[in-house]
């Protein structure tokens, strides 16, 4: 069905109504909350009234534009970003398991964020988090891409390999440092671990670097995605049809790995988005990469959004990655039973 | 009689103070920990709290306000939502970060050790205005502590082992918690005085070489279950300890015991209980404070 032609105007097309539906998506979400009614909402900020229940103007203000809004729109790039990082990988490694934190990224940037809240101390440096995960995250690419190339040739075996064991690695430094953490501080950390999209340690100010950076990549990636068609058939015949396989595999390493490290130091590795996503749009959209890619990033905006919706409703008692595989891993199953397992990857 | 005048007194001055100030409401406090929340009450400013958080449970009064989520998950909507003008946190939770950033007055206090505690004490009343209850708590908890300490003159210090959690490993009380300091004034020796941290994990391997003679397991009132059979049946699989074999071990159910606060003179007066029962059958009752 959906194994139609990918014409420029189906791209487009498609792209258009998924970033209507985004928009929709955040104009809805910012009305929903814990606290405060629909109505409140729409009477104090849309129609510029007082508030029918007697909220002043000022606290609707504060929980619709000062609390919700940023965290909703962090929603939305974070979503984009998993789900744009989480098809390339799937793609780069041609590995349906692959998402944005099969390769390390993550657990660099966790153990850069314990490092943070264990030792320097929530009251005392809490600016130091972002850029301590940062540094973690880049710290875990270089590694990973200096180990995997071998005389200028990247295998994707190698890849995969690297990074699961730089992931395990981390892991245990971090299982280490938490069994010296007091048990209010290991609550955050689990959290942290878990993906916070309410991260009293990232500003709202990062929101327009972390934009920059999603953007970025996102750009590189989509110029990439035609090779990236081309690359699944195989690096030889994808070389005999004139792609140069190593810089291809290698500008989408570091661009989905660069917007996958700007996310996660951010908000923590927050699950199931880069993985589930890609493949239920792909099950719905098809495989070629100039079409999945840009509605997998909407996508996995809409979907981060509505969850966090959800678990905002639910007076953020659960972390939004609990929600995210939830909901996501019943659609999938779903979705792939209706395609009768249908064999959509290579 | 006197009293009662007292109150009109009291009564009418506050009234003339609302009508003085008219502009600035009475203050409405969120508190985002049982301590804090006990504090507030145990200061008398139980009235200006409208804001708690799901593990408030003392006094039963505190139950009665709105609930902005748990230690850890507080819903920074519903604390906005209260219009609080003032928000006071344990200094580790992030949260405060937040609350800050979106315009509301935050009161930092730290409860971790009894200094820690005495201070917090002093910080609240100064921001809520009741420094002379802050005070004269202090000063009836410490008063407590002296009146346990004579009586305890010349017992012999036992050492015992005060036990915080179970699953899956033996988390107990050791240096820097206020429970540590408290197994000193009960006239007691923490058998894991040592650690490194003030909570930290202890193996099997530890209390067997150091015979701990009193076993306190503190599973507080919120352990969502009664952990008395199982921490007695994990406790008989160890007859040669000391405790065990003298029937020493003793399992509590007081939130006291995991709370470092205003009723920290209580929590003393247990575990006076569990190390010097002769003792504490002699010592007279605390005095009731004002």
């Amino acid at each position: 069905m959906a194994a139609g032609r990918v014409t420029r105007k189906r791209v487009l097309l498609t792209s258009a109504a998924l970033a209507a539906a985004l928009g929709v998506t955040i104009a809805g979400a910012v009305l929903i909350g814990s606290q405060l009614r629909f109505a409140d909402v729409i009477h104090t900020i849309v129609a510029g009234r007082g508030s029918t229940t007697g909220t002043s103007p000022e606290t609707v203000y504060t929980v619709v534009v000062r609390f919700r809004l940023p965290r909703v729109l962090l929603a939305m790039l974070t979503g984009c970003a998993l789900a744009a990082a989480g098809t390339a990988f799937q793609g780069l490694l041609r590995n349906p398991l692959a998402d944005p934190y099969i390769l390390g990224v993550s657990s660099g940037a966790a153990l850069g964020a314990v490092v943070a809240m264990l030792f320097l101390g929530a009251s005392g440096q809490p600016g130091l988090l972002v850029p301590l995960a940062v540094a973690g995250a880049l710290g875990a690419i270089t590694v990973v891409y200096v180990t995997s190339n071998v005389r200028g040739h990247i295998s994707r075996h190698t890849l995969l390999l690297v990074g699961v064991v730089v992931n395990a690695c981390l892991g245990a430094a971090i299982a280490f440092l938490t069994a010296l953490a007091s048990p209010m501080r290991l609550t955050e950390v689990i959290r942290w671990l878990m993906g916070v999209l309410d991260s009293p340690f990232a500003p709202e100010s990062t929101l327009p670097v972390l934009a920059a950076a999603v953007a970025v990549g996102f750009v590189v990636l989509y110029l990439e995605a035609g090779r990236l068609n081309l690359l699944a058939l195989g690096e030889e015949p994808a070389s005999q049809l004139g792609v140069n396989t190593e810089r291809t595999k290698r500008l989408c390493f570091l661009a989905a790995s660069l917007v996958t490290a700007a996310t996660v130091s951010v908000t923590g590795p927050i699950g199931f988005v880069g993985l589930i996503v890609p493949h239920v749009v792909r099950l719905i959209g098809g495989a070629d990469h100039r079409l999945l890619l840009p509605a997998a990033t909407l996508a996995g905006g809409i979907f981060l959004v509505l969850c966090d919706a959800v678990a905002r409703a639910l007076g953020n008692l659960f972390p939004v990655g609990v929600l995210t595989a939830v909901f996501g891993g019943p659609f999938f199953i779903f979705l792939l039973k209706r395609e009768q397992g249908r064999s959509y990857f290579d | 009689m006197l009293r009662a005048c007292a109150l009109a007194l009291a009564l009418g001055a506050s009234v003339a103070a609302v009508a003085v100030a008219g502009a600035t409401p009475p203050p409405r406090i969120v508190s985002l920990t049982p301590v804090i929340t006990e504090t507030l009450f145990a200061l008398g400013a139980g009235d200006q709290v409208v804001g708690v958080t799901r593990f408030c449970n003392y006094p039963p009064e505190a139950k009665k306000r709105a609930i902005v989520g748990g230690i850890v998950d507080i819903d920074v909507e519903a604390v906005v939502t209260l219009r609080p003008d003032l928000v006071i946190g344990e200094e580790e939770q992030t949260v405060l970060h937040t609350l800050r950033g979106l315009g509301l007055r935050v009161l930092p206090v730290k409860c971790q050790n009894l200094q820690d505690l005495f201070t917090a004490f002093t910080a609240i009343g100064r921001e809520v205005g009741r420094e002379a209850e802050a005070q004269a708590l202090a000063a009836s908890i410490r008063g407590r502590f002296s009146q346990v300490a004579e009586a305890l003159k010349g017992e012999p210090r036992r050492p015992v082992l005060l036990v915080v959690g179970r699953n899956p490993s033996l988390v107990a009380a050791g240096r820097g918690s206020f429970l540590d300091e408290l197994i000193s004034l009960a006239g007691a020796t923490n058998i894991v005085a040592d650690s490194d941290q003030p909570y930290p994990t202890v193996s099997m391997e530890t209390v067997l070489l150091r015979q701990p003679e009193v076993i306190v397991e503190c599973s507080g009132s919120m352990a969502g279950k009664d952990l008395t059979e199982e921490a007695r049946q994990a406790w008989s699989r160890w007859p040669t300890l000391a405790a065990v074999r003298s029937g020493r071990v003793f399992v509590s159910t007081n939130d006291t015991l995991l709370r470092p606060g205003p009723r920290v003179a209580e929590a003393l007066d247990e575990l006076v209980r569990y190390f010097h029962p002769d003792v504490a059958r002699k010592l007279a009752p605390p005095t009731a404070r004002e």
